[in-house]
């Protein structure tokens, strides 16, 4: 019965939702120059989904996204709007060829995510929280 | 767009750059109704058969180009290859606008853009950014180019827990229409319009309207003129609305969506006015519902458009001099009927982040309609189609 459950729980569950849980959280960063402190749910959604892209300070949010190949951005969509990649592809699909806003830059890894966020006081990023350093801020976070 | 992982810096963000977009549908289309041609619009050249398989319907291919010329100026350029009024497949340039964006609440656009009149799908072209194969023939049938050449406006704000958009646009729109004859219209009207978006979380309600102003056609004053000097009441009513030097469509919509999580939702009303006999005069509603299981998404959608008014006559005697004018008067009426209703039922399934597949089967009770051409005798009456149709969109 167990195995039977298990079975139709894999069958209904996208590999996105099971990358969702069991994982460490996932945190949004920004330089320490942006003037933020923090970030609410909506407006990492808004400032992400292209619907309204500035901060709290007033300065224009500048979104990255990792590879779409990689883990954490599955991950971040999946926590943050339910999203599987495929469905994230739809939406911008929706707003790009409709000539509205465009997809948040976007970088190979992490790595390179962090670099621009520390170069650039209009950056924002998400990475693992064990990737954080000490020279980006943690506004907002998002647990399995 | 990547950049490479080293040499990342803040003004790579400022950056000159190009993105190369494409988009396409690849879908089979058959139906059981004997004397209809199926049409996704009217300006569609011409429809499926019954019981043939076509793929002129939903099939259709375009490309993007986007160049981001200075921080804060972006060009777009789209073409999009489909069947048009005339039945061919020369490629139209769908987008063509400069963007100026002086801060994140105001863009400002030039050019060539959509209506923005698709709540969970801004454009109907590219069939992997919405749920069912096609926008409900239905709501949107009688829309065929949904682009206007001028200029737009929208500004975003907080408002409450919510953002608030408002946009305004006004310009020269295009139309074209492929009539039961085999001849096509088409002509430029004035459009101007507006969008009140309000966004909460996965809700956004939306009121949008929109007025079209068409020049004066010599045919239908000189028709008009005629029907008004014609002594029968009925006539001269119709007459007088075809004299004037432009005819007037005025639409309104409402729409509430929810787009959180597995769920996608959606409800529209529309309502389309004319001052003529020679422009819709509908009412339109849809609601479409899907839930995603893993990779499949099935979805329910019943949508419904009818005719406000009855066809009217002219009240002229049917003297054989008079039979053409009175066949005039109904067959313009004929081609903006839109009385049916569908129900829908299918399932899209992400085959990965940029290809999907769906399939999806519409039953359509057909009332008094011309988004499809009907064949059949005369007085035929009401007639059920059930539509079979098995698409594959891409994005890359």
């Amino acid at each position: 019965m167990n195995r039977i459950a298990l079975l139709l729980l894999l069958l209904l569950t996208s590999t996105q939702d099971v990358l969702a849980t069991g994982s460490p959280s996932i945190v949004v960063v920004v330089n320490p120059e942006s003037g933020v402190d923090k970030l609410s749910k909506d407006e990492v959604v808004d400032i992400f989904l292209g619907r309204y892209r500035k901060l709290p300070s007033g300065k224009t949010a500048l979104p990255i996204d990792v590879s779409e190949a990689s883990t954490e951005r599955a991950r971040f969509y999946q926590l943050l709007v339910k999203k599987s990649s495929a469905e994230m592809s739809s939406y911008w699909a929706r707003l790009v060829f409709s000539g509205q806003t465009s997809p948040p830059f976007q970088v190979p890894d992490t790595r390179t995510a962090l670099e621009l966020v520390r170069s650039s006081p209009n950056a924002i990023a998400y990475v693992d929280r064990a990737s954080v350093t000490s020279d980006v801020k943690v506004v907002f976070e998002l647990k399995p | 767009m990547f950049i490479g992982a080293s040499g990342a810096r803040a003004q790579d963000f400022e950056t000159d750059r190009f993105t190369f977009r494409g988009f396409g549908t690849i879908g089979l289309t058959t139906h059981d109704a004997e004397g209809i041609e199926f049409r996704r619009n009217v300006g569609q050249g011409y429809g499926s058969e019954a019981n043939e398989l076509d793929f002129h319907a939903d099939s259709l291919a375009g490309l993007q180009l986007n160049s981001r010329i200075a921080a804060r100026f972006d060009l777009a350029l789209q073409g999009v290859t489909r069947i048009n009024a005339e039945g061919n497949w020369t490629p139209r340039v769908t987008q063509a606008f400069l963007r100026y964006s002086p801060d994140e609440s105001l863009v400002l656009r030039a050019g060539r853009f959509g209506y923005e009149i698709y709540l969970l799908a801004e454009s109907r072209q590219v069939g992997y950014s919405y749920l069912a194969v096609r926008p409900s023939q239905d709501f949107y049938g009688l829309v065929t180019n949904d682009e206007v050449d001028g200029i737009d406006a929208s500004w975003t704000t907080r408002l409450g827990p919510g953002l608030f958009k408002v946009r305004v646009f006004g310009g020269e729109g295009s139309d074209e229409t492929a009539l039961h004859d085999g001849t096509s219209w088409s002509g430029s009207s004035d459009a101007v319009g507006a969008t009140l978006d309000y966004t909460w979380r996965s809700l956004t309600a939306r009121a949008a309207a929109l007025e079209v102003r068409y020049g004066a056609n010599a045919d239908l004053r000189e028709l008009g003129t005629f029907l008004a000097s014609s002594g029968s009441p009925p006539a001269i009513d119709i007459g007088e609305e075809l004299i004037g030097s432009e005819q007037v469509s005025r639409g309104l919509q409402l729409g509430l969506a929810y787009d959180g999580g597995p769920l996608q939702a959606q409800l529209l009303y529309g309502h389309i006015i004319s001052d003529s006999i020679a422009g819709p005069n509908v009412n339109a509603f849809q609601a479409q519902a899907g839930y995603r299981v893993g990779d499949w998404t099935p979805y329910l959608s019943f949508a419904k458009s009818r005719d406000r008014n009855p066809i009217r006559s002219t009240g002229l005697p049917e003297l054989p001099e008079l039979l053409p004018v009175i066949g005039t008067v109904r067959e313009l009426q004929d081609n903006m009927r839109a009385t049916q209703h569908s129900t829908s039922l299918g399932v899209r399934w992400d085959l990965s982040s940029h290809w999907a597949f769906k399939a999806q089967v519409d039953f359509t009770d057909i009332h008094d309609s011309a988004l499809n051409f009907d064949r059949r005798p005369a007085n035929s009456g009401d007639t059920r189609m059930t539509v079979l149709t098995a698409a594959v969109d891409f994005v890359f």
